[in-house]
């Protein structure tokens, strides 16, 4: 299959069951909502070494925040709801606490605790920074703590809802030289990144260090994706078309099937549609042999429309 | 939402008239029109239905959507929304004292003045509201908010003598004039004044302190407040947002975990 002269290749992205939690946070203003953002989703680009995936979903206009100021919505992915309710605390409490002038509100107010959705307590732990003197309000039945700090109060939602999400969704932009394929990753990332539900959390959302499953050493259990290192193309295992110099990856990571689909539908195009040099040679997709996530999104479907 | 409009016409109808009206409430919306005609209303020793004192309009509420009921023209009584516990209720016109008492849940919308102790305690307890949200258009009358456990009573006019006494916990907020001995007795709870009045009595006394003025963009908690309001349909001032609040707190001689919030000027 062809898009734009671009190989889509005949494989599919192996994602898996995550769960997921969003935070709406609010500031006095742009920047400082900008540089909460990008406090709190630091050091969280992959769950084989951090607590979280943490990423922006969108930024916000006031009128769309729960207190009228300038906001930003973030995702946050671990393995289970207890892994993303001890993150989720660590990270509000040194990263946003600490951040002048920010509030924190529950992205998926609606959620109950069920089968498939949790509720994660965030300012019902955070609350104890208050020494005794924080406060607690309940506007339209929701409940935030009020933690008095040295510019005013943190503003702070006692807890925040968990759903079943998914992450590990992907592909892989296959180009001629670094440059180039930066330039067309990047391109993807950027149609991708208004896109709701979704996240790419790695570093400006493209990953370099694509892995697979297990390493000759025992201590790890990811290790690089040799396949797709176009350096090691004479050992003979590649799986890179003739002229590929570089790959980069973008991983995705969403709260469902379709919106992960639809991302990777948006940024293939994206990528595909880059022009003269830039244009990337293949684009294809991470998997493990389809043994490890139960979610596959094969390339071919998900440009047809399909992958839902 | 649907639901059904009750038009008072007892004027015409021979006394005795129901004593008051803890009988007014969303959930009626849930009775099919002849239930509703036939609902009955204990007056002393005697019962009248429903239909004797209202004209009915409207239709049965959608199952699992939200009830809602308007009253209108009805005589101000006491005890409307009483231990209200969810759905809308219109009151079209005043009403008496005790609106919303010991209510736990959904919405009470005035849009004339209401009597003493909204959103206090009902017959029977000493518990006042504990949940739900109370708008009133015009003004309040004393003890707004008695022993309020939780929930939101916003006061388009002014209110009259100490509102938030004794409250709990819980928001209530004035639109206008000046306000008479706050938060007596108060261990929590929020009281915010969007009127810059220098008459407010009992403030730079014993029971309430200041902790100095704070614009609002910098008051998450105000904000979210306000906005709360604004979804509800109460038309706030964007100057509101863009001023000044000067924090006092108390009562000094309870918890002190109270807050009277008075709005200073615009930006």
């Amino acid at each position: 299959m062809e898009h734009h002269g671009v190989i889509i290749e005949d494989t599919f992205a192996e994602a898996f069951r995550m769960w997921a939690a969003r935070l709406i946070v609010t500031a006095i203003d742009e920047t400082q909502v900008k540089i909460a953002a990008s406090t709190v989703c630091g050091y969280g680009t992959s769950v084989i070494g951090c607590d979280a995936e943490a990423g922006v979903e969108r930024f916000l206009r006031p009128d769309e925040t729960p207190d009228n100021r300038p906001g930003v919505s973030l995702l946050f992915f671990s393995f289970n709801a207890e892994k993303v309710a001890k993150a989720l605390p660590n990270r509000t409490g040194q990263c946003l606490m600490t951040c002048a002038t920010t509030a924190v509100y529950d992205g998926f107010p609606g959620v109950t605790k069920t089968d498939d959705s949790a509720r994660i307590p965030l300012g019902d732990k955070l609350r104890y920074f208050g020494d005794g003197n924080q406060k607690s309000k309940v506007i339209a039945g929701r409940r935030f703590w009020r933690v008095p700090v040295m510019d005013g109060e943190f503003l702070c939602e006692s807890s925040v809802g968990g759903v079943k999400a998914i992450g590990g969704g992907n592909f892989l932009v296959c180009g001629r030289d670094q440059r180039s394929t930066l330039a067309a990753t990047r391109r993807a990332v950027d149609a991708m990144a208004a896109l709701p539900d979704t996240i790419t959390p790695f570093p400006g959302g493209i990953v370099r260090s694509g892995s697979k499953v297990g390493s000759r050493y025992k201590a790890l259990f990811a290790s690089t994706n040799d396949e797709y290192c176009p350096m090691l193309r004479s050992r003979g295992k590649s799986k890179l078309r003739d002229g590929v110099g570089c790959v980069l990856e973008i991983v995705v990571n969403g709260t469902s099937q379709k919106s992960i689909a639809h991302a990777m539908r948006i940024g293939i195009d994206a990528a595909c549609a880059a022009p003269g040099v830039d244009r990337p040679i293949a684009i294809s997709a991470g998997n493990y042999g389809g043994n490890l996530g139960k979610f596959h999104f094969k390339l071919h479907e998900v440009m047809n429309g399909g992958g839902k | 939402m649907s639901g059904y409009t009750l038009t008072w016409v007892g004027d015409s109808v021979p006394r005795p008239w129901p004593a008051d009206g803890a009988f007014l409430q969303p959930a009626l919306s849930e009775l099919d029109p002849l239930a509703l005609s036939a609902w009955p209303i204990r007056i002393g020793h005697t019962t009248r239905t429903l239909d004797h004192f209202f004209k009915i309009d409207g239709d049965l509420a959608e199952k699992n959507a939200p009830r809602k009921l308007t009253v209108r023209n009805a005589p101000r009584w006491s005890r409307v929304g009483a231990r209200m516990t969810g759905g809308e209720l219109i009151i079209e016109g005043d009403v008496g004292d005790e609106l919303g008492a010991s209510m736990t849940g959904g919405l009470i919308r005035v849009t004339g003045s209401a009597g003493h102790r909204v959103a206090g305690p009902d017959f029977g307890t000493t518990r006042g509201a504990n949940g739900g949200t109370i708008i009133v258009n015009g003004n309040v009358g004393d003890y707004a908010g008695l022993r309020m456990r939780r929930g939101l009573v916003f006061v388009g006019g002014s209110a009259g003598a100490s509102p938030g006494f004794r409250m709990l916990a819980g928001s209530i907020v004035i639109a206008h004039g000046a306000l008479d001995h706050p938060l007596l007795e108060a261990r929590r709870g929020t009281v915010l004044s969007l009127e810059h009045s220098i008459d407010t009595i009992g403030l730079r006394g014993l029971h309430l302190l200041s902790d100095e003025k704070y614009p609002v963009e910098s008051i998450a908690a105000l904000r979210l407040l306000l906005s709360h309001l604004r979804s509800l349909g109460v038309a706030i001032d964007e100057s509101v947002f863009n001023g000044t609040a000067e924090l006092w707190s108390g009562d000094r001689f309870e918890l002190g975990k109270g807050e009277l919030w008075q709005w200073v000027s615009g930006s």
